[in-house]
């Protein structure tokens, strides 16, 4: 890749669960009814007192192994050379779902009405115009970011090994989460 | 959930037809090897069933797809997807099955060729659908148990449908080996189905432990329907049916054996339906994030 790769950092530990940034990146991106390319998950656990209940906001990973780009038939993924941004071609999709099977964190999404997947992609028109993704913008409490991949891996309490969320030595997601204790997997 | 079942049917019907003409195609090829007489009368028909069972899968997955007049773009990615490959293979496949349906109209050497041909392309399509299924992404279908029911599929189907097609006409070794194989197969049902079971309720009760959405639809009443008629009809019903004719009947031919091929091929391939929507009604409902 020639570029510097970019990534998400979400600070779930701020995270509120009102799910504005699924909102904001429906609606930008004009997703249809049951595609949510930013998903809010909330995972509980515990046993009382002592439960805990933490979220996670993620969309796509954009990862640097991405499963998706190596299982599609139709090769209608790439891995932008400038910022390693997985991008979805919705005019080379066949509709298979294969990559809907592949991925583990579910990012590719069928959208009965286009007939083809969807995809959260960065908002790359916005990036390429120096603008924030929507879902950044959108946030109330700030918690998303977007910047290079070696920054966002060195803020303090970043990981990707979130309890309940795969394991990422599979397909090496280029994304960092600060996570409570509870919910890290470390 | 019900919009997924709705969208998995067509590739149900896709395995399981790829998988009974496979199985077929190879019954077919085993029963020719022997030299069986019956073999050469049947081979234009069995020849014939292939094709239509491959075509029929073929043209059920197109179904599946969103856009399936750009079907001819699942090609485009050989080298890295195994879905492509599978396409491929199926395609070649079903050329294979259209060749042999013109060379048994001759007969002769170049036919048992193409019967082989056709058997050893059968059975690389259905080895190319494995790795397709088992993706660490689906953990109920990265599994031992996803191989075994697509080989035990084969061997049911196609032992259980050739057998009741030679029957009455055919000699004893062509049936024993026929009838062998079907009951591995159906043995090799009753092991996935269970090991299946085993494995959803593991990853469903680890998803219950994180308390993530989705994940209380577990052991359903439609599921274990499902499960039941997987193991009955193409695990029980036809080891308990081979068994029971190898003890009695057996004869090389006769009623006795028609009806017990046909009615256990028909039980065999409901139940491989059921079991092959359960696989897929399973697989999508562990939530993944």
């Amino acid at each position: 890749m020639g570029g510097e790769q970019i990534a998400f950092f979400v600070d779930t530990t701020r995270c509120i669960n009102c799910r504005t940034c699924e909102v904001a990146c429906k609606d930008v991106n004009r997703v249809g009814v049951g595609v949510r390319p930013r998903r809010v998950r909330t995972y509980e656990g515990g046993d009382f007192p002592r439960v805990h209940v933490y979220n996670v906001s993620m969309s796509c990973n954009h990862c640097e192994d991405p499963a998706c780009l190596d299982g599609c038939p139709a090769r209608a993924y790439t891995k932008r050379e400038s910022d390693g941004v997985v991008v979805h071609d919705p005019d080379r999709c066949i509709g298979c779902r294969y990559c809907t099977w592949v991925c583990p964190y579910g990012a590719p999404q069928f959208d009965p009405a286009a007939r083809t997947v969807r995809k959260c992609n960065l908002c790359v028109d916005e990036l390429d115009q120096g603008r924030e993704p929507a879902c950044v913008s959108a946030c109330p409490m700030r918690i998303i970011e977007v910047g290079p991949l070696r920054e966002i891996v060195e803020r303090a309490g970043a990981t990707m090994r979130i309890r309940g969320v795969p394991d990422p030595s599979g397909t090496r997601p280029a994304s960092a989460y600060r996570v409570r204790e509870e919910a890290s997997h470390d | 959930m019900t919009d997924a079942r709705e969208r998995d049917w067509p590739l149900v019907a896709f395995t399981v037809a790829i998988q009974a003409a496979a199985g077929l195609a190879l019954a077919a090829a085993s029963a020719d090897a022997l030299a069986a007489p019956a073999m050469r009368e049947a081979e234009p028909r069995v020849a014939w069933l292939v094709l239509g069972l491959a075509g029929a899968g073929a043209g059920c997955s197109l179904f599946h797809l969103g856009r399936g007049l750009r079907a001819w773009r699942a090609l485009a990615n050989l080298r890295r997807s195994p879905l492509s490959r599978e396409v491929l293979a199926t395609i070649v496949f079903a050329g294979a099955a259209l060749g042999s349906v013109a060379a048994s109209m001759t007969g002769g050497a170049r036919a048992s060729s193409w019967t082989m041909a056709t058997a050893i392309a059968g059975v690389t399509a259905m080895a190319a659908a494995i790795p397709v299924y088992r993706v660490p992404a689906r953990p109920v279908w990265n599994a031992w148990w996803v191989t075994a029911s697509f080989v035990g599929s084969v061997l049911l189907l196609g032992g259980a449908t050739l057998s009741a097609i030679v029957a009455g006409h055919g000699a004893r070794p062509v049936l024993d080996l026929l009838l062998a194989a079907a009951t591995i197969g159906a043995a090799l049902q009753i092991l996935s189905a269970g090991a299946m079971a085993r494995r959803f309720s593991r990853e469903w009760r680890h998803a219950s432990s994180l308390g993530l959405e989705g994940s209380a639809m577990g052991w359903t009443a439609r599921r274990r329907l499902w499960l039941g008629l997987q193991i009955a009809l193409a695990g029980i019903l036809p080891v308990l049916a081979y068994g029971t004719w190898w003890v009695a009947c057996g004869r090389a031919d006769g009623a006795c054996v028609t009806a017990t091929a046909t009615t256990v091929a028909a039980a065999s391939l409901a139940g491989i339906v059921e079991g092959r929507r359960l696989m897929f009604d399973l697989g999508a409902s562990v939530p993944r994030f």
